[in-house]
């Protein structure tokens, strides 16, 4: 047994240091948002005026630049009220380009092809769904703003290692205009397995672990 | 059909234990979904390593408490200890894979993603915590599996991996996941957790509390030859009740010197007051026995083992081969002597290197001269070559069906079984007594 031992634990350590080696040199500062909270700006120009906080960072530092732009989340009650983006005149689109607006969020409001608004930020998770480890339930917010839900639940607030997987999925900020030609995320793809019927209607909840 | 049931008790009782977890598990949700895909299926590969190693790591704590009913089990504690090793090694490797099958999972999503999750999580304390355990478990694996260390250090090293299965407890307890989601199956884990934990906390009372040992003390020492020497006990108390062919653990009370515990057999009749040990300058501790004075206090915990009983054998009584090697004729002087009482037949075999490091010799000669159920041979390596099968068939006719105990060095017992299976003898009757507690 010890020589079975012994390969168990050269290939671990072999995986481990691959896998962190491998994340160090694909590590990438550009595309990482804000870590999501509560008070995080919905005005897509004030977000694009903070400044980006590394992925990995375990402290949530959003809310404190955005302090005196939106109002603090006290109760659920006013929880849309206060996520409710303050509506600014889209910009025109143009030929070969999308404005991310509310609206054309909403179009793509299924399984098989899922926007989401989190904090100002417009995110396609038509591919995540099925590695979601809360199964379906996040089905039922595809198309709209999913910002409470992620910050503080139901079903659990997310943690930062969720944030981290963001930048994967990221498309564009809330009202900007983007390449049409960024057809990997903004069309729905085709290699997402469709969820089992049971599923779909986010009755069952998954799990992280 | 009853005995080979029987011979296979302990794989049915860690495996019932162990597996009871998956099979909950995988009643959760439709098996189809489990795999639908390849970040499903790595998900559900890492929770069955999860699942296995952790059950089989609080048996293996379970084992260590020398219960007497894992005792008759197993079949003697000594096979308890056998396995005891092979669990550990699995329940390991096991939970090796865990993190890391469930970290390879999020390279369909980004190398960055599968990096952030092998490392620690300051907001996660029950993934850190997992972390941790499992760090700690290979620190004292390298410690206890790759350095030779005494005794004494090494067990001292190898208690902390009961620290690292606590740490590990709390892991399970509290991680988000379907041990979470379920109430009977984080019920199941987490009491098999704690009767782990409370199996250890038993045997550290047992161990440093004497709790449940018989006391005597040293009331004669014979010297047989330069290595080996014959202790008498009285008892102080109770004494201490056993079979023949049985040991027991014993730990000398006695300033300057060591309290560790070691396995010795009982050389005595169960119908004698007093009990003796022979014991041979093998390794250090035994060495140190050579310093034993009259009126030492020594504490013996047990009795343990089935070696040599008759019951074991699965077969009606009939004549049984009987093969000592070196030392390993202790559990064998203990069973000739009862041999009048017990009404039991036996060809013994004696196998020493040489004249000078024979014992007990002409003891059991003369019992053999009293007793015509018993016939001794000897056999001196140095002239004669190793003991073989085929001497032991030429002396005693045909072995098909005949039980055979033997008691030896490692590798004379491993020799013998595979010659007396290549002529024929069905394994399930050859039973020997490995005494390999580390």
């Amino acid at each position: 047994m010890k020589n079975y031992i012994t390969i168990s634990l050269f290939i671990f350590w072999a995986v481990v240091v691959a896998i962190l080696t491998a994340g160090l040199v694909f590590y990438n500062n550009n595309n990482t948002p804000l870590p999501i909270t509560a008070n995080s700006g919905t005005n897509s120009t004030t977000t694009n005026t903070i400044a980006s906080t590394p992925v990995g960072s375990n402290t949530i530092s959003g809310s404190k630049a955005n302090k005196t732009s939106a109002p603090r989340v006290t109760s659920p009650a006013n929880i849309n009220t206060a996520q409710t983006p303050v509506i600014t005149p889209a910009p025109a689109p143009t030929n070969n380009s999308v404005v991310l607006s509310a609206a054309e969020v909403a179009k793509h409001n299924t399984a098989s092809d899922c926007w989401m608004i989190l904090s100002g930020k417009v995110y396609n998770f038509t591919s995540f769904i099925p590695s979601h480890p809360g199964g379906s339930s996040m089905v039922p917010y595809c198309g709209r703003d999913g910002t409470s839900s992620f910050v503080s639940g139901p079903p659990h607030r997310h943690s930062s290692f969720a944030d981290s997987l963001l930048p994967n999925y990221y498309i564009g900020d809330l009202n900007q205009a983007v390449s049409a030609n960024q057809t990997p995320l903004l069309s729905p793809p085709n290699t997402s397995p469709a969820l089992p019927a049971n599923l779909q209607n986010g009755d069952n909840e998954g799990n992280d672990d | 059909m009853k005995f080979i049931l029987g011979k296979n008790k302990p794989w049915i009782f860690i495996g019932v234990i162990s597996v009871i977890p998956l099979l909950i598990w995988l009643f959760m949700l439709p098996v189809n979904n489990r795999f639908s895909n390849s970040f499903e299926t790595m998900t559900s590969l890492g929770q069955i390593s999860a699942l296995l190693g952790f059950s089989l790591m609080a048996v293996n704590i379970i084992l260590t408490a020398r219960f007497h009913f894992l005792d008759r089990i197993f079949y003697g504690l000594n096979h308890v200890y056998v396995k005891h090793h092979l669990i550990g090694s699995v329940a390991l490797i096991l939970l090796l894979f865990h993190p890391l099958i469930l970290a390879v999972r999020y390279l369909a999503i980004s190398t960055q993603a599968a990096a952030l999750f092998l490392l620690p999580n300051l907001n996660s304390w029950p993934q850190t915590l997992g972390t941790i355990s499992l760090l700690i478990m290979m620190v004292l694996l390298f410690f206890t599996f790759y350095l030779a260390w005494q005794y004494h250090i090494w067990k001292f090293f190898h208690r902390f991996l009961t620290l690292a299965f606590l740490i590990g407890f709390f892991h399970v307890a509290f991680i988000t996941s379907d041990v979470s989601a379920n109430l009977f199956l984080r019920s199941y884990l987490l009491s098999l957790g704690a009767l782990a934990l409370i199996a250890y906390g038993y045997r550290l009372l047992v161990e440093f509390g004497q709790y449940g040992k018989f006391g005597y003390v040293v009331s004669k020492i014979r010297k047989i030859n330069s290595d080996v020497l014959e202790f008498s006990l009285e008892p102080v108390g109770q004494p201490i009740k056993y079979l023949p062919g049985q040991f027991t653990f014993l730990s000398v009370e006695q300033e300057n010197f060591s309290r560790e515990e070691h396995p010795f057999s009982f050389v005595s009749v169960p119908a004698d007051r007093e009990i003796k040990f022979t014991i041979k300058a093998l390794g250090e501790h035994t060495r140190l026995l050579a310093n034993l004075k009259l009126g030492s206090f020594i504490f013996a915990e047990g009795p343990y083992g089935s070696f040599g009983q008759p019951e074991h054998s699965g077969l009606p009584a009939k004549k049984e081969i009987w093969i000592a090697g070196g030392i390993g004729i202790t559990p064998f002087v203990s069973l000739a002597h009862d041999m009048e009482k017990s009404g039991r037949r036996a060809d013994l075999y004696l196998s020493f290197r040489s004249p000078e490091e024979d014992i007990y010799v002409d003891d059991l000669k003369d019992l053999a001269l009293k007793n015509p159920g018993l016939k001794v041979f000897v056999h001196y390596s140095r002239n004669e070559g190793y003991l073989t099968a085929d001497k032991v068939e030429r002396l005693s006719g045909p072995l098909s069906g005949l039980p055979i105990h033997i008691c030896g060095p490692i590798p004379l017992m491993q020799s013998l079984r595979k010659q007396f299976i290549i002529k024929g003898v069905n394994n399930n009757n050859i039973h020997s007594e490995e005494f390999d507690f580390k």
